[in-house]
């Protein structure tokens, strides 16, 4: 192991305490409220910046392939018809043939 | 496949066989490519496979280790490198802060399982899993990760050099899973949004709005904590 890759894998370890290990070890006084706001509120938040992430960043990098793959993604979740195996399946192949057509 | 699941003591013992895996499977299958890319590019880089293997097995981040990658080789420095990757990865805070509560009592099962904490575990999780399921998703695509990465740094010096294109986005089945994943929690939790159906689902699309708003200003990096903040403050301010 070279000192680059000991460099990196030493900050990418101290990251993951930092933003993963850390926290889980802090004990916080939580009363109905703060229940609620790490229970419900927070995990929704963090989904909904999640959904959009991952939207913004495939369209910025192929419009036209990710947004017609994730419509259909998203049509899929939302009626739930069709599991997550089939609804990648879906997705990937709506986006590499999108891909492939426009180019 | 057999599961004997006793949820009415927490302290009893729990035994998952096969469904925790299989409620893992997808997302786990979905990484491998991912991570095999990212093992092919250290390989090119000189990485070898037991630098591949660590450096998946102490630095999980999967983002943080695209960035890592290009940024080590260029020579940066140990602090720039911890600056960036935690910008990266500070979307875990707030994962981590709100699975606390199914966290093992066991410090080193505790800092393990919030080591093993990804995208897809988060989503994949429901709030009430029990703690042994929990540990067993997050290995599942934790293990995934580490060995498919370690398997792209095995194939890496073998491919000839321009085996794919660079236009080619081996990434996009993960997007979709983490897409989907995203959008059926949220499905899930719109009782807990707003009763009322439309008000709920207006209430999501003002938030994603906002969401949008801090990438466009502040960048896919930076906007996360930010972006958690203000759409938690709305959420909340809502429901108040």
């Amino acid at each position: 192991m070279n000192g680059a890759v000991l460099i990196a894998t030493a900050a990418l370890l101290i990251t993951s305490l930092l933003v993963r290990v850390v926290p889980v070890f802090v004990s916080m006084p939580l009363g109905a409220g703060g229940l609620r706001i790490v229970g419900q509120i927070l995990p929704t938040a963090v989904f909904i910046n999640l959904a959009v992430y991952v939207a913004y960043s495939e369209i910025s990098a192929a419009p036209a392939a990710a947004a017609t793959s994730l419509l259909g993604v998203a049509l899929l979740a939302i009626s739930g018809r069709v599991g997550l195996v089939g609804s990648m399946l879906v997705g990937a192949a709506l986006y590499y043939t999108a891909a492939a057509l426009i180019g | 496949m057999s599961e004997i699941v006793e949820n009415a003591d927490p302290a009893a013992p729990t035994l998952v066989t096969g469904s925790a895996l299989k409620q893992a499977l997808p997302a786990a299958l979905s990484v491998m490519p991912v991570a095999m890319l990212f093992g092919v590019l250290a390989a090119r880089s000189g990485w070898s496979v037991l630098d591949v293997l660590l450096l998946g097995l102490l630095g999980f981040t999967g983002s943080g280790q695209f960035a890592a990658l290009p940024l080590s080789e260029s020579g940066t420095g140990f602090f720039t490198l911890l600056l960036v990757t935690a910008s990266i990865n500070c979307r875990y805070l707030p994962m981590a802060i709100s699975t606390i509560r199914r966290m093992p009592r066991s410090a080193f099962a505790r800092a393990c399982s919030a080591h093993m904490l990804g995208d897809e575990a988060y989503a994949c999780e429901r709030d009430d899993e029990p703690i042994d399921r929990m540990l067993q998703i997050r290995s599942a695509i934790f293990l995934t990760w580490v060995l498919a990465g370690a398997f792209g740094a095995v194939i890496g010096g073998v491919l000839p050099e321009d085996w794919l294109s660079n236009d080619f986005n081996l990434g996009f089945p993960a997007s979709a899973v983490l897409f989907y994943l995203a959008l059926s929690q949220l499905k899930a939790r719109r009782a807990h949004i707003r009763r009322h159906q439309v008000a709920g689902a207006a209430l999501i699309f003002l938030c994603a709005a906002a969401s949008l708003g801090l990438i466009l200003t502040l960048g896919p990096v930076y906007f996360w904590i930010p972006g958690v903040l203000l759409v938690a403050l709305l959420l909340n301010g809502v429901r108040a």
